[in-house]
């Protein structure tokens, strides 16, 4: 009789506990023009020495100097100008900059009160006066405000008190962090940090390539004649010393829930010697193939929910161990677009697909997943299509391109510009979108939310683009815009507004391009 | 059967929570202190929603003259500020729908030396909406831009201010430019404005038939 067995394992390389994630804000380094040293400038602008000492000297005769007035320096670049600007705050500037978010005491142990560190930067004219933090967890978000004290004006932080009430338990937590100035100007920095097992030992799994680990659903994809079902393992360490785990393990497949029936069971092995840091982590991957006639196959099939146990021994052969649910889930495909693919630079590649896996995380939340088909369309053939600027461009795009060569994918096309009354960054045809190629009306377009780092780098806003892409395949599968806070469906949905609701669900899964295997 | 699935077909995303029991319940308390919004920041977390729209099925609000501050705020806020990048070009774009001398002098600043070519190529955009002839050197200095993205950014603005001012002033603007590559673009810009003149009246007519 056929069974589940390891199609494969592997090791996970571990971002630091407190920079989890890898949509998370970069700690940044920020130069105030008002007191810094010429060496500083030097050093963190790139700008000439010679230049530093310009600014100094005008420093010196106008406090009040703005970019403007460098712009009459000898021998300075346009492009170590905006270097500069990227890097710093002007004394004229009227806002404030979060340099960095991190727990004060370094880490955050589980079910233990902390206080959560904010950096910032600000010009002497305008100072913050309220700290907000929005806090994502596996529970509901939950949000802590503070007063910006003169005292932390003057030490360049504020520590944002988590009392007995909010203590977190053992997994990855999102801080969202502002700083709101008096004036209405706001700063933001998201950071992702591990809180750790105060107990302090423990297990975690996750779906297969979710950005943050949490508790949804592992799902079981259909491959053939197989469902084939991939987890991550997440060993956290809360203790001071390195743990040594044997790297072999016990995996269990349970219907009704642990200790409910036995659906299989086997062991796997990571190979070699795992050791987890202290206060730290330590990554696996592990994916499972169930041919048909194996239990889990047959469960699938049956569309039941499972639950996936891994047990793991620690060298001194305490067990540790972790569950997660898996299940099939219905399914659409998605073909992501670059139009005008050479504006794309290798990096915004890299991030159009982590858009497209935060895509995937939101609606596989709510039961419902896609796979993708990269493609692009040249800009020589995009013609006028690279910026879209009227609804009916939008639909030549849709009329021309959407959709050769695949099997029922929503065409969803990134541009370099949506400028439809030069407001609106996301447009789809109809609502729900057709089930054919005919017409005009096949597909989504969206702006691809790109924006310059401060290192000059060109980046896209994946979390933001991510939500965005989200939202107008939402409209595809039939949704319309609703007020429900935190819906992804609200008309100015954010990077966090990611819900769904039952009936939403139910909407798209009648949609005729959503289907189960 | 088990219980559980049982839940799950009342409620199907019932089961994607924990089922593991959270130390505490899966809720913590809010701390929200009232009285710390002072009415700019109210202000600003209502625009931040407003500003960030994404199509055009619902129409945005309106803005009013006392937004002015808060969205110049916003439209100076560079990457340091983590915003998401719509939330600065539609501050922007706010700001030419009501074009004090305060805001055009903060897009034109922009457009001229902002820290890069998304910043300098949304400020183009805006001063092209804001429909200002005044607008039109700072627009056709942007056509002759290093980066395609602003020099694309600058035609749409021209696009716009075409729009609003007519094609003769379009006209003009092109016989009296030298550089000829940017005299090209004028020209691109007067044929795309005609065919769309051209095209909109029958749309017109169309329409008038449905509806009769």
């Amino acid at each position: 009789m056929p069974t589940t067995s390891i199609l494969g394992t592997k090791r996970l390389s571990q971002r630091p506990i407190n920079h989890f994630s890898a949509l998370d804000d970069e700690p940044a380094r920020v130069l105030l023009l008002a007191t810094a040293s010429a060496a500083t400038i030097s050093r963190i602008s790139g700008l000439s020495a010679r230049a530093a000492k310009q600014i100094i000297t005008l420093r010196s005769k106008r406090r009040d100097f703005t970019l403007m007035d460098l712009y009459g320096f000898q021998g300075v670049r346009l492009a170590d100008l905006e270097h500069l600007r990227r890097k710093s705050v002007f004394p004229t500037d009227e806002h404030v900059v979060i340099t960095s978010v991190a727990p004060a005491k370094r880490r955050i142990m589980s079910e233990k009160p902390f206080a959560l560190r904010i950096a910032f930067v600000s010009p002497k004219r305008t100072q913050p006066i309220l700290a907000c933090v929005r806090v994502e967890w596996v529970g509901a978000s939950f949000g802590v405000e503070q007063r910006v004290t003169a005292a932390n004006r003057r030490s360049g932080y504020v520590d944002v008190a988590f009392d007995k009430k909010r203590t977190l338990p053992t997994g990855p937590a999102i801080f969202r962090a502002s700083l709101f100035t008096e004036n209405g100007s706001q700063a933001r920095f998201r950071a992702t940090c591990v809180v750790l097992p105060s107990n302090p030992f423990s297990l975690a799994l996750s779906p297969n390539a979710n950005f943050v680990t949490g508790t949804f659903s592992a799902r079981g994809v259909r491959n053939g004649n197989a469902f084939e079902t991939a987890i991550s393992v997440t060993l956290n360490n809360g203790d001071g010393a390195s743990v040594s785990v044997q790297p072999q393990f016990t995996w269990k497949f349970w219907d009704g829930g642990v200790g409910g029936s036995l659906v299989e069971q086997g062991t796997g092995n990571f190979g070699g010697s795992i050791a987890v840091p202290p206060f730290g982590t330590w990554g696996g991957w592990i994916s499972f193939h169930s041919p048909q006639g194996s239990g889990a196959f047959n469960k699938y099939d049956g569309k039941e929910d499972m639950t996936i146990e891994i047990t793991m021994s620690r060298s001194n052969n305490s067990a540790v161990s972790g569950t997660i649910t898996c299940r099939t889930m219905f399914q659409f495909g998605v073909n992501v677009t670059q139009v005008a693919f050479e504006d794309f630079t290798g990096q915004e590649g890299v991030e159009l697909d982590a858009a497209a896996a935060v895509t995937r995380t939101i609606y596989e939340r709510h039961d419902v997943t896609f796979v993708t088909d990269e493609r692009g369309i040249q800009r020589a053939r995009a013609g006028p299509f690279e910026n879209i600027t009227s609804d009916s461009e939008a639909r030549d795009l849709w009329e021309q391109w959407s959709g050769p060569n695949t099997n029922d994918n929503i065409d969803a096309f990134v541009v370099n510009q949506l400028l439809i009354d030069g407001k609106y960054d996301g447009l789809d045809g109809d609502i729900p979108g057709p089930t054919s190629r005919d017409g005009r009306s096949s597909g989504t377009v969206q702006n691809k939310s790109g924006f310059v780092d401060s290192g000059g780098n060109r980046r896209l806003h994946v979390e933001y683009l991510g939500m965005l892409m989200g939202h107008e395949l939402g409209h595809y599968l039939g949704l319309s815009h609703v007020s429900n806070a935190g819906n992804l469906m609200l008309p100015d949905s954010g990077a966090t507004d990611t819900a769904l609701t039952y009936d939403q669900y139910r909407t798209i899964i009648r949609h005729g391009w959503v289907f189960i295997s | 059967m088990t219980k559980g699935r049982i839940v799950r077909r009342s409620d199907g995303f019932r089961l994607n929570e924990p089922r593991t029991p959270i130390v505490g319940g899966n809720r913590r308390p809010s701390l929200l202190l009232k009285n710390a919004r002072v009415g700019a920041i109210r202000e600003r977390e209502r625009l931040n929603r407003v500003l960030i729209v994404h199509d055009p099925g619902d129409s945005r609000s309106v803005f009013g003259l006392r937004d002015m501050p808060i969205l110049r705020l916003a439209a100076r806020e560079g990457v340091l500020a983590n915003q998401v990048p719509a939330l600065r070009r539609n501050a922007m774009l706010a700001l030419a729908e009501s074009p004090s001398p305060e805001n055009l002098g903060l897009l034109s600043d922009l457009a001229l030396i902002g820290e890069d070519f998304y910043t300098r190529g949304h400020a183009m955009l805006a001063l092209g909406q804001s429909g200002l002839k005044l607008a039109a050197p700072l627009l056709v200095n942007g056509l002759g831009a290093k980066e395609l993205f602003e020099r694309n950014a600058a035609e749409a603005g021209m696009v716009a201010l075409g729009r609003k001012n007519g094609l003769g002033f379009l006209e003009a603007l092109c016989k009296a430019e030298r550089q000829t590559e940017t005299q090209k673009a004028l020209q691109r810009i007067l044929a795309k404005l005609k065919k769309q003149r051209s095209a909109s009246p029958k749309k017109h007519i169309s329409s008038r038939k449905k509806g009769s």
